[in-house]
C-alpha cells in the first residue's frame, strides 16, 4: 500500500503548496503593491464605501447616467446573466421594452442585458446619449454633461483592446461633486 | 470585419505562437529533467517533495502501473475535495458562513474540479468559502493541470522506448509540471492580474452603501490566484458565477488579453514540446498546423455569424450577455479559445451567441477538445486522431501503418477508437435520453432547438471536460449533479485509459527504421489528413444533432420566430 501512502502525503505537500502558500503569497504581496485594486477598487465618500470602480450599481434617477440592464437587478452577491438566445420570446420582450422606453435610436449595450449583470462600463455613445436627459434634471447645459462624459471615457487599450467606455459610477460621481444640487 | 477586430486577432496569434514555441522548448527541457536555470532554484523544493512523499525519482513503471498511480493519486485528490466542499461550513476563513454544499452538488463540484473539467453547478460567491475555493478547488486546479500534462511525456516515453516496459514515472512528471510550468507562471500571472483589478484578499463581503443610498454587498476573496491557474492549466472554473464575465474576476481589456493568451499558451506550447522530446520538431509543426488551420476556421465561421445574425426585430450586433469593456469580437474570439482548449472559462455568455457561434463552440467540444486543446489533453487527444490518421494513410497507400518508428496494430487502434468513440457516445446518449426525459427538459430554460442545443451542450461540456455551459440550463438538481459527475468522469479517465495503454504497447515494440515507404508524419500533407479526420468523425458523428439544434435555430432566428 505503498501507492497509497505515497497519494496522501504527496496530496498534503501539494495542498499545502498550492492551495494555502500560494494563495497567500499572492494576497500579501498583490495586497502589498495594489492595495487598492485587490481589495476590490472599492471608492469612499468620507467614511462611506459608495460601491466599487468595478462593480455596476442601480441608477434610477434622471439626474444619473443609467448603467447597462441587469438580469440580477444589480445584486452583486450573485451575479448572473438571462442567458437568453435570439430565438427567446423573453428577450425580444424585454428588448422591445428598452426600445420602447429609450427610443429606437438607443446604442446596442443599452438595449441588452450585460454578460455579469454587474457591467460598470457603457458605451460612449451611450453616455452621449443620456447626456440631454441628465443636463435637464440637473439643469445644467449640455456640453456641461457632455464635457464630463469625455473626461471620464476610456479609449480602447493601445488603441485595440477592448472597446472605449465610460465607467458609470465614476461619471457619476464626478456629476455629483463638480454640480452638487 | 474593423480594422481593430483584424488587428487585434493577428496580434493575438503572433504573441501566441511566439511565447508558445519558446515556452513548448522551456517544458520539453522541465519533462526531460533538464530544469533551466531560470527555475532551477526551485530544485531544492522538488527534492523535498519527493523526500516527504516517498517517491523515488529514479524509478520507471510500466504502463498499467503508471496509470494506477494516476488514478488513486486522482481519487484521493477528489476524496479531499469532496470532504472540504461537504464539511466547509465547519472550516475556517468563511466569513460569510456558508453551510456546506449538498452531496450531490459536492460529488459533482469535486469530479468537476478533479477532471480539470470545472463545470460549475454552483455559484462561486453565492456558496464556497474562501478556504473551499483555495485549499480545495486552487489545489485541483493544479494537480488535473499538471496531471493530463504528464501524459504527453508517456506518450513520449511510448515512442522513444524500445522493448521496454516501462514508460516513465507519474509522480516525477506531475511534480515537475507543477513546481516550474504551472508555478512560475500563475504567480506571475496572478500578480499581474491583481494589478488590473482582480481582486485578492481574505475580507469579509463589503457593504457599500450605492449613491442613490441602496445597499449594496460587494463580494470578495482570493481570486486572482485561482484565476491565474484557471486559465493556464486549462481549468476554467470561474470564481464568481459568470466566470470571467464577471468585472472582478476580468477587469480590463488587457487582463482579457492576458487571460485569453493564457487559454492558448500550453495548449500550443506542448505540442511544440512533444516536436522537440521526440527530437524532431516538425513532428509538432505538422501537428499544430492541422490545430491552427482548424481553428482559424472555427473562429472566421463564429465571427461571421455573430456580426451578421441579426434578429429581425433588433436593431445591430446583440450585446446580449456582453461586456461592454471587452466588446463583440473579444467574446467570440475567446468563446472559440475556451471550447477549443478545454477550459471552459466564459467573458460572455455562450447562451446568448448566435446559434452559428453557438455551433462552433459545441463543434469544439465534440471533437474531443483537440485544437491545441486542453493541458495536456488536447495534445493526448490529438495523439488518438493522430494514430487513426496514420491507420487511415497505411490504408490507402497498402502499408502497415507506423508512427515515429513504431508499428501501429490492431491493439492500438482498438484503443483509440475507444478513446474517441465513448465521449462521443457519451454526448450522444445523454443528450438523447436527456431530449425527452423530464430530468433534462424541466432545467431547460428555451422552448424550441434552443432547448436542445443547452442539453447537448450540456452533455458536450461535460464528456469533453471543458466546464463551459449554456446557463440557462439548471443543472444543479441531484439527479443531475450525479449523472454529469459520472459522464466527466468517463470523459476524462477513459480516454487517459486509452493513451497510457496504447503508449504502453508502444514502449514494448522494436524501432521499426523509416524507409522510403514510410508515410512520413512530419509534413503539411499529413497536417491536411489530420485535418481531414477530425472534421469527418466529428461532423459524421455530431452533424444530426447539430442540425436539430443551433442549425434549425439560425434559420428560424433569421426569420424572426420565437418560443
Amino acid at each position: 500500500m505503498n501507492v497509497v501512502i505515497t497519494s496522501l502525503r504527496n496530496l498534503f505537500i501539494m495542498t499545502l503548496l498550492f492551495g494555502v502558500l500560494y494563495p497567500l503569497a499572492v494576497t500579501v504581496i498583490g495586497g502589498a503593491i495594489f492595495p487598492f485594486k485587490s481589495g476590490g477598487s472599492l471608492l469612499r465618500s468620507g467614511d462611506q464605501i459608495i460601491g466599487s470602480e468595478l462593480i455596476a450599481q442601480k441608477f434610477e434617477d434622471p439626474k444619473y447616467f443609467a448603467p447597462r440592464s441587469s438580469a440580477i437587478d444589480f445584486k452583486p452577491e450573485s451575479s448572473g446573466a438571462t442567458q437568453k438566445s435570439a430565438t427567446s420570446s423573453d428577450l425580444k420582450e424585454s428588448y422591445e421594452e428598452r426600445a420602447k422606453a429609450l427610443g429606437e435610436q438607443a446604442p446596442s449595450d443599452l438595449l441588452w442585458a450585460s454578460g455579469s449583470g454587474l457591467d460598470p462600463h457603457i458605451s460612449v455613445e451611450s453616455a452621449l446619449f443620456q447626456a440631454q436627459k441628465v443636463a435637464n434634471s440637473r439643469n445644467l447645459r449640455l456640453e456641461e454633461v457632455t464635457k464630463l462624459v469625455k473626461f471620464v471615457a476610456e479609449e480602447r487599450f493601445l488603441g485595440f483592446m477592448g472597446q472605449p467606455r465610460v465607467n458609470v459610477l465614476r461619471l457619476n460621481q464626478l456629476l455629483n461633486k463638480s454640480h452638487q444640487r | 470585419m474593423q480594422t481593430e477586430t483584424i488587428f487585434y486577432n493577428i496580434f493575438f496569434f503572433i504573441v501566441l505562437f511566439s511565447l508558445g514555441y519558446p515556452f513548448g522548448l522551456f517544458m520539453a527541457r522541465v519533462f526531460e529533467g533538464d530544469i533551466p536555470k531560470r527555475v532551477s532554484w526551485i530544485k531544492p523544493l522538488e527534492k523535498i517533495i519527493y523526500g516527504f512523499s516517498g517517491i523515488n525519482a529514479e524509478a520507471k513503471y510500466s504502463a498499467s502501473t503508471y496509470l494506477l498511480h494516476l488514478l488513486i493519486y486522482n481519487a484521493f485528490g477528489f476524496l479531499l475535495l469532496f470532504l472540504i466542499l461537504l464539511f466547509q461550513g465547519h472550516l475556517p476563513l468563511n466569513p460569510q458562513g456558508f453551510a456546506g454544499l449538498d452531496l450531490p452538488l459536492a460529488f459533482n463540484t469535486a469530479i468537476s474540479f478533479t477532471t480539470n473539467t470545472n463545470w460549475q453547478a454552483y455559484s462561486g460567491e453565492v456558496s464556497l468559502s474562501y478556504f473551499s475555493q483555495m485549499v480545495g478547488l486552487t489545489t485541483q486546479n493544479f494537480l488535473s493541470a499538471s496531471t493530463g500534462l504528464a501524459i504527453i511525456m508517456v506518450i513520449v516515453n511510448g515512442l522513444r522506448n524500445k522493448l521496454d516496459k516501462t514508460i516513465g514515472n507519474f509522480w516525477v512528471d506531475m511534480v515537475r509540471m507543477n513546481l516550474y510550468v504551472l508555478l512560475p507562471l500563475s504567480f506571475i500571472l496572478a500578480l499581474i492580474l491583481v494589478g488590473q483589478g482582480v481582486i485578492q484578499n481574505l475580507a469579509p463581503y463589503v457593504k457599500a452603501v450605492t449613491l442613490e443610498g441602496v445597499d449594496q454587498l460587494l463580494p470578495m476573496g482570493p481570486a486572482a490566484s485561482q484565476v491565474a491557474i484557471k486559465q493556464l492549466g486549462t481549468n476554467g472554473g470561474g470564481f464568481f458565477g459568470v466566470n470571467s464575465a464577471h468585472p472582478f474576476e476580468n477587469p480590463t481589456p488587457f487582463s482579457n488579453f492576458l487571460q485569453l493568451l493564457s487559454i492558448l499558451l500550453i495548449p500550443v506550447a506542448q505540442v511544440f514540446a512533444f516536436g522537440k522530446l521526440m527530437k524532431d520538431e516538425k513532428q509538432g509543426f505538422s501537428i499544430v498546423a492541422a490545430m491552427a488551420v482548424l481553428f482559424t476556421a472555427l473562429l472566421v465561421v463564429s465571427h461571421w455569424s455573430e456580426v451578421s445574425t441579426i434578429p429581425t426585430w433588433a436593431n445591430g450586433v446583440p450585446m446580449e450577455g456582453k461586456e461592454q469593456r471587452i466588446g463583440v469580437n473579444e467574446s467570440v474570439l475567446w468563446s472559440v479559445a475556451t471550447t477549443a482548449a478545454s477550459n471552459g472559462s466564459v467573458n460572455s455568455m455562450h447562451s446568448s451567441l448566435s446559434p452559428l457561434a453557438g455551433l462552433v463552440a459545441l463543434f469544439n467540444m465534440m471533437t474531443g477538445e483537440v485544437i491545441f486543446g486542453g493541458a495536456g489533453a488536447g495534445f493526448y487527444g490529438m495523439f488518438l486522431y493522430v494514430i487513426l490518421t496514420v491507420f487511415i494513410a497505411g490504408l490507402m497507400v497498402g502499408r502497415s501503418p507506423e508512427y515515429l518508428g513504431k508499428k501501429i496494430e490492431a491493439y492500438e487502434i482498438k484503443l483509440a477508437i475507444i478513446g474517441i468513440l465513448v465521449p462521443s457516445a457519451l454526448v450522444l446518449l445523454g443528450a438523447g435520453l436527456g431530449a425527452v426525459s423530464s430530468w433534462a427538459l424541466t432545467s431547460t430554460s428555451h422552448k424550441g432547438p434552443h432547448g436542445l442545443s443547452e442539453i447537448l451542450y450540456t452533455f458536450a461540456s461535460t464528456a469533453g471536460n471543458n466546464g463551459s455551459a449554456f446557463g440557462g440550463f439548471n443543472a444543479n438538481t441531484p439527479l443531475l449533479n450525479v449523472l454529469l459527475g459520472v459522464t466527466m468522469l468517463i470523459g476524462r479517465f477513459v480516454v487517459i485509459y486509452a493513451v497510457v495503454m496504447i503508449s504502453g504497447s508502444l514502449a514494448q515494440k522494436k524501432y521499426t527504421p523509416i524507409t522510403a515507404g514510410t508515410f512520413p508524419t512530419n509534413t503539411y500533407i499529413f497536417s491536411v489528413l489530420l485535418i481531414g479526420v477530425v472534421l469527418i468523425v466529428g461532423a459524421l458523428t455530431f452533424f444530426p444533432a447539430l442540425t436539430l439544434g443551433p442549425i434549425a435555430e439560425h434559420f428560424l432566428l433569421l426569420k424572426g420566430h420565437t418560443f
